[in-house]
């Protein structure tokens, strides 16, 4: 009696599951599928109550940064797990009147790089939060995909490979600009560095002069390069 | 169909005067490439058929893209696999390596020879047509063993292993539910059996219900045996619940595991043809083959405007815009419907209405086995086998001797 | 004719094999199809995580966590938070903790239907799989609305919530519960009641509750043992106590009591449990509230402060080891995975079947190679 109640059972519930699929077959019914390019998802309105920034209020895809209002104080630099934001900054002249941001904070510093490589970021949205200015922060802009299939120059390997199209670099300031600021402090730089290198050049001939002194005729030679040794590695450290 | 063809073409002015024979070849070759083209379009156009069913019955949409709807999906699938690198594995056994699809084709390309389209449209009109289209088709087992073993790959040779096991087994339940059959018939031609299935049924004749006299409607063991015969022929040609050989969340792909491009694409085509080629034979002898159901009940064009009045029934019910791409086959038969009906003479299915409602009850069929794939979970292998020997085979028996009795009851046969 | 020679087959399943969950590797010696041993071989997704989070800040730290069981990825986050802010001794506002205990149980309803879905691909139905992922598809559209990311959210933050919820979120958290329990009649309707899926599955790799304890098995595969035990329920962390619900368990409806199909079924009465709580926590959550608790900028838990703390995964218990320094980087963080002790039972309770059912076992247990492999 069992085999033909397991008999029965098995048809009973095969057709209850041939029912399911059978209703969706034929009913009406919105599907769940989307033409992707040409239909998207709509992305959520997600409006979280700070209301300042109207872009701040979206999903988290791309980070973008308001250069104008950075004030270069790497907070986000240092928030970043992954380390895929890089900042460089230089320090403005003396009395230069760099500007200030939304917040009203006068600007110290002048930002020469802000780069963000996409490619690295997890989205993890922990470097928006320390930005004292706001100006760090997610973008909607979700379609990364480029179509770069036509270019030539490079190898299909090397096109897979490269992503320099997701390293954004969000610096405005200009490269003779940068030049001349960096050449402005190098100059500076490199006049302190002499200075030093003179007291310290003079400081460790002044040293030889006594070692040789002290040491045997036979070791004159040795101690002579030694000394030689010292200077150089001494002042190729002082360049580098 | 053969002898038909020849006598067509010495009978053309034109013709070269040739032995009859060699026109007989001629013909042969002829019908046998015919067939292949049939087999060929039928496989692309079934693949996209199941997509598209089963993406319908996952809330999906199925391919898109390519052509309107997607309809030249499985075209353009079928050019990349035909562009593929043909890989065969270092250690393979390179022969049978190659043979192994084939063989597999052939014996599904082959076993369409005796299955009957319509009166005329029949291959080979022969006196065993059931016995060999029966035997032919368990060659299948043969190329997927040779394929499995010849693949040098553990999982190829499991799934090759459980496909002979598989296939062995259901020959035999699946050659009883037919055996009832022939008992009825009283022959093994395909013809004659579906003659035989004329006229209106024998078993509801004192109920006022308009079923055709099928066999799957004559008597109540062979409503059984049908659908008895529906579950071993799905075991038969390995789809799900049964698709152990090639269980893709078990062996990968079973035995066509190390198989890529053509060779792979040749798999795929054997495999619908022998999916339709089950299916034809159901309808062959469970469902009266090329006769029209209505034919006792209406006339023939009203049974056409029943037709179209379900498919226009069917576009008013259902409204939404993606779920109207299921409807499209049903519209293109009301339109035709309504052609034929203005223009008798027009559509094919006036002059030859066999084609026509074959190609229905095949594809309803179809629609079964996909829908199974489409809802049923894989069975094991020792559940398989318990299905074919301890469940399937006593009740074939017992129909067997059920058809038997009825027949000796209803006097179609004296002891 | 000499006696037929036969010998065991040594079958590599995976890393590329389609059931496999992942890059999990299985060493099968195999007698035909009998399976007599299967040696589990993981590690392909090791990112050192443990090593690496000894380099991070203790919120840097977050978003790895998520990675580690990206399935699951709200409740590990919840963990973690949990773990630190009970190192600093935070009291944390009720908002914030309704908050996590609705996104909580939401991430168990979209793991367990992949659990769900997934065991119905492994045993075959492709269509029940595509049917769970509609469902999970809600979730995580509730998800991105309220954090912005579909998958690895990082919204729960140590002492708070990274945003509070947005407008109209709760309505839409009810909206998909009103729905949910229909959706699940239907995965009852097409595989939990089917006869193909209850002959694959009952009966098949039962874990005896001693097995499941000595390997220290937790989660709804102990559940599914019969044991009720349930970090929730028995050491209540958060605000599951304020909460009623019930711990299901497996009760051998079909075959025997720790068989796949309870294990599966557990999983199926979860997902009901868990939106039982989560309309509970909707009702009681209060209107308005700060979503971040004081905590200092930077967190420097007390010199030689350690923590083990539990929290029910839904995989099992998921615990976090947390020693400190006096930094605000911790010296070490141990990660109590519970898919990596759910799978060492594998190979005890799978032998002696054939190589379908280690599939189906697999599939049972529910394992994420992310949180294995850490």
């Amino acid at each position: 009696m069992n085999y033909f109640k397991n008999i029965y059972i098995a048809i009973s519930t095969l057709m209850t599951g041939m029912k399911l699929t059978l209703g969706y077959f034929v009913r009406p019914r919105e599907y769940v599928t989307l033409q992707y390019p040409d239909e998207v998802w709509p992305i959520p309105e997600r409006n979280i109550g700070t209301g300042e920034l109207a872009s701040y209020n979206v999903i988290r895809s791309k980070l973008h940064v308001d250069i104008d209002d950075c004030i270069g104080c790497k907070k986000c630099e240092r928030a970043c797990p992954v380390g895929c934001i890089s900042i460089d900054v230089l320090k403005g002249d003396k009395g230069e009147d760099l500007g200030v941001t939304k917040n009203g904070t006068s600007i110290k510093l002048v930002v020469t790089k802000h780069q963000i490589d996409m490619s690295e970021c997890m989205f993890c949205d922990l470097c928006t939060h320390p930005c004292p200015e706001d100006c760090i922060y997610m973008e909607a802009d979700y379609r990364f995909e480029r179509n770069d299939n036509k270019r030539k120059d490079v190898t299909v390997k090397e096109r897979w490979r490269d992503r320099s199209t997701l390293i954004y670099d969000f610096a405005k300031i200009a490269q003779e600009d940068v030049d001349a600021r960096t050449a402005k402090i190098e100059e500076e730089n490199r006049l302190k560095a002499e200075e030093k290198e003179k007291a310290m050049a003079e400081k460790l001939a002044a040293a030889a002069a006594k070692q040789t002194a002290k040491a045997d005729a036979e070791q004159t030679q040795n101690v002579k390069a030694d000394v030689e040794t010292t200077l150089f590695k001494t002042t190729e450290g002082g360049e580098s | 169909m053969i002898e038909s063809m020849a006598n067509w073409f010495l009978s053309l002015t034109w013709f070269p005067q040739m032995e009859l024979a060699s026109v007989k070849l001629l013909s042969v070759l002829l019908v046998g490439a015919g067939l292949f083209a049939f087999i060929a379009v039928n496989a692309i156009v079934l693949v996209y058929v199941e997509r598209k069913v089963s993406a319908f019955m996952q809330v999906r949409l199925g391919p898109m893209r390519v052509g309107p709807y997607g309809t030249l999906q499985t075209v353009a699938d079928a050019l990349k696999l035909l562009l593929k690198e043909d890989i065969i594995p270092t250690l393979a056994d390179s022969i049978l390596f190659r043979v192994g699809p084939f063989i597999i084709l052939i014996s599904a390309i082959v076993a369409f020879a005796a299955i009957p389209f319509s009166p005329t449209v029949t291959a080979a009109d022969m006196s065993i047509g059931l016995y060999y289209i029966v035997s032919i088709s368990s060659i299948v087992v043969v190329g997927i063993v040779m394929s499995g073993w010849a693949s040098n790959n553990k999982w190829s040779l499991y799934g090759a292993m459980r496909s002979a096991a598989q296939i062995v087994s259901y020959e035999i339940p699946v050659g009883l539910t037919l055996l009832a059959v022939v008992a009825m018939a009283g022959s093994l031609n395909m013809n004659e059996i579906i003659i035989a299935q004329g006229g209106s049924s024998n078993l509801f004749h004192w109920i006022p219900l308009p079923l055709p006299n099928w066999y799957m409607f004559n008597n109540p063991f062979l409503f059984i045996a049908f659908f008895m015969y529906i579950i071993g022929a799905t075991a038969e040609i390995n789809r799900t619940p049964f698709d152990l050989p090639e269980s893709e969340s078990e062996l990968v792909a079973g035995f066509m595991t190390e198989y890529s491009g053509i060779r792979w694409a040749l798999f795929f085509l054997s495999e619908y043809a022998n999916f339709t080629l089950v299916a034809f034979l159901t309808a062959v002898v469970f469902m009266g083959g090329w006769q029209s159901p209505f034919e006792t009940i209406f006339a023939a064009k009203t049974s056409l405007l029943v037709l179209l009045a379900l498919a226009l029934a069917w576009t008013g019910y259902v409204k939404t815009k993606a779920n109207r791409l299921s409807i499209y086959p049903l519209a293109i038969i009301g339109l035709s419907t309504i052609a034929a009906w203005l223009f008798p003479g027009f559509a094919i299915w006036i002059t030859e209405p066999g084609l026509f409602w074959i190609a229905m009850k095949v594809l309803s069929l179809i629609f079964l086995l996909m829908w199974f794939r489409w809802t049923f979970p894989r069975l094991r292998v020792d559940q398989l086998m318990y299905v074919s020997w301890k469940v399937l085979m006593p009740i074939a028996l017992f129909n067997l001797i059920g058809v038997a009795t009825w027949m000796w009851l209803t006097g179609e046969i004296q002891f | 004719m000499g006696r037929l020679h036969t010998e065991e087959m040594i079958l590599n399943m995976g890393p590329q094999h389609p059931s496999t969950h992942g890059v999990l590797r299985l060493k099968l010696i195999t007698d035909g199809e009998i399976v007599s041993h299967v040696e589990p071989v993981i590690g392909y997704l090791h990112r050192s995580f443990e090593k690496h989070a000894e380099n991070l800040e203790y919120q840097m730290v977050s978003p790895f966590v998520d990675r580690a069981d990206y399935i699951a990825a709200m409740n590990n986050g919840h963990a973690y938070a949990i773990a630190v802010e009970k190192m600093l001794g935070i009291e944390l506002p009720p908002r914030v903790e309704y908050i996590r205990v609705i996104m909580a149980e939401f991430q168990r309803i979209a793991s367990h239907l992949i659990a769900v879905g997934t065991f119905g691909l492994d045993v075959g139905g492709i269509t029940p799989f595509i049917y769970c992922m509609r469902e999970r598809e809600l979730i995580l559209d509730l998800f991105e609305m309220a954090s912005g990311a579909r998958l690895l959210y990082n919204y729960i933050w140590i002492g708070g919530l990274a945003h509070d919820l947005p407008a109209g979120w709760v309505e839409k958290a009810y909206e998909f519960l009103d729905e949910f329990d229909f959706h699940v009649e239907e995965y009852n309707r097409i595989l939990t009641t089917n006869k193909i899926f209850i002959e694959r599955t009952a009966d098949v790799g039962v874990l005896p509750v001693e097995v499941a304890i000595n390997y220290g098995v937790t989660g709804p595969n102990l559940r599914g043992s019969g044991i009720p035990f349930d970090v929730r329920k028995n050491q209540p962390y958060s605000f599951y106590d304020r909460f009623e619900w019930k711990v299901p368990v497996g009760e051998g409806a079909m075959g025997s009591v720790g068989d796949s199909w309870d294990r599966y079924m557990v999983r199926i009465e979860e997902m009901l449990e868990s939106a039982k709580i989560i309309r509970q926590a909707l009702d009681q959550l209060p209107a308005e509230g700060d979503v971040k608790a004081a905590i200092p900028k930077k967190i420097r838990p007390p010199k030689g402060a350690e923590i083990y703390s539990r929290y029910e995964n839904p995989r099992g218990e998921l615990g976090f080891y947390i020693r400190s320094d006096g930094t605000n980087i911790p010296t070490r963080v141990k990660m109590r995975s519970p898919a990596f002790s759910n799978i060492s039972a594998l190979n005890e309770i799978s032998q002696g079947w054939m190589m379908s059912d280690v599939i189906t076992i697999l599939g049972s247990l529910d394992i994420v190679l992310g949180e294995i492999d850490r």
